[in-house]
């Protein structure tokens, strides 16, 4: 029996895209799909693990957008620069975030930017790492509270497992990796949009200060 | 001594991109060693590398990892078989994984980066919030004599050009939008597609070299 190389050092060394939070290849939306909502501006407080950190949403730089495509920088105005930080303020991560409507509701795709840290890492290292969205459907409760849910990636690999689905994906360490286009990912979101089984627990952001 | 070291790496691995693959090229049934492949290498720039079994690294699991994840005989034997190489640079450290295939009389190697570490021993560039695919890209191995060998990489803008343009038929994945691309061939394929391009100068051309010779 085949096995990659990949099989077995997954044993040991499981990357971050097999954490619990479904990664696509593809971007969840087109662009007709985005959105912009002043109301995401401004510094949010939330707890994850049970430690406490803050997502600070800004519009995108002029000079952050040379990393985007020109088709992505097409849309960029409506997008946002959000950074991760820790309770103390130190940033964690930043990504790029775009607002879109699919179906009836509202959903973050979120797409790594590199931070000071990452850029003076070796090119070649760094392309061997894709990057790949995040999603997570945003529920506006009003203009200083939001929820936001990652879709639970197990939920869509027992679909997968018992061929309740049909979606793009590929297997590598024994696990799926989603690589269905944008339109595959949308019916998906679509159709479960409102089973609370498909989401992670909701992430509840207050907002700490206005932009 | 520091700057050229810095300057050789950066030198070495800026020139193009490189092919990157989502399911390796190495599989039970062809990886292959070379017990001329570890110790210390050099290339033309002074740049260091550290080749070494998996088994003589950090890397070698311990009885318990083993025994959790239930190897057979056929695993062991595989994860003895692959190498880490390991630099340094601007003060971040790197470890990679190598696997050797032969096809055709001819050697390749398949690379998948595995860390890149700060001097506080965490990860530089998979940081939370963010989420990435690991992939892995394949050199041809040539070696001049015992001592001295050369990696040649697949030019990986040409081959996606070649891909997309649908004069090379091999599975891959592109999102326009982002510009993502990677090939989801299988590594029976990917055998394959150099058993019958491995030796087409033109797909290398243009691609990354590193000579090395052992210190």
């Amino acid at each position: 029996m085949k096995k990659t190389v990949i099989i077995i050092l997954g044993f040991f060394f499981l990357t971050s895209i097999l954490s619990g939070c479904l990664t696509t290849l593809f971007p969840i939306f087109h662009e007709k799909n985005v959105v912009f909502n002043s109301t995401l501006l401004g510094l949010w407080r939330y707890t994850e693990d049970e430690q406490e950190k803050f997502m600070e949403f800004n519009k995108i730089p002029g000079d952050r957008k040379k990393e985007l495509t020109p088709n992505v920088n097409n849309i960029s105005d409506k997008g946002y620069l959000v950074s991760t930080k820790d309770s103390t303020g130190k940033l964690i991560s930043q990504c790029f975030v775009f607002l879109a409507m699919i179906g009836p509701h509202y959903y973050l795709d979120y797409y790594p930017a590199e931070i000071p840290g990452q850029k003076k890492v070796n090119v070649f290292h760094k392309e061997h790492f894709i990057k790949v969205h995040a999603s997570y459907r945003i529920d506006f409760k009003n203009r200083d509270h939001f929820e936001m849910k990652m879709f639970d990636k197990s939920f869509l690999d027992k679909l997968i497992a018992n061929n309740k689905i049909n979606i793009r994906h590929e297997v590598v360490d024994g696990k799926n990796i989603i690589t269905a286009p944008t339109d595959d990912l949308q019916k998906f979101i679509i159709q479960y949009s409102d089973n609370p089984k498909a989401f992670t627990k909701e992430k509840i952001c207050k907002r700490v200060l206005n932009y | 001594m520091r700057i050229c070291f810095s300057t050789g790496i950066l030198l070495l691995f800026t020139l193009s991109s490189c092919i990157t693959i989502l399911q390796g090229l190495i599989t039970h049934d062809n990886i292959v060693t070379d017990s001329r492949l570890p110790g210390k290498w050099m290339t033309t720039d002074s740049t260091s590398f550290i080749v070494q079994k998996i088994m003589d690294s950090k890397f070698k699991p311990t009885l318990e990892e083993l025994n959790r994840h239930e190897y057979t005989k056929a695993d062991s034997l595989f994860f003895t078989k692959l190498y880490v190489l390991s630099f340094r640079e601007n003060n971040l450290n790197y470890s990679w994984f190598a696997g050797i295939v032969k096809i055709h009389e001819q050697y390749y190697i398949n690379l998948a980066p595995e860390d890149c570490l700060n001097d506080s021993f965490e990860e530089a560039y998979r940081l939370d919030g963010q989420s990435f695919l690991n992939t892995s890209s394949i050199a041809k191995l040539e070696w001049k004599n015992n001592n001295e060998l050369s990696l040649n990489f697949l030019n990986g803008d040409k081959l996606k050009e070649i891909i997309l343009n649908g004069n090379a038929l091999i599975a891959y994945e592109y999102d326009p939008l982002f510009d993502s691309f990677v090939i989801t061939a299988s590594s029976n394929e990917l055998e394959k597609f150099l058993e019958k391009y491995g030796d087409n100068e033109y797909l290398y051309k243009g691609g990354r070299i590193i000579n090395l010779r052992k210190k």
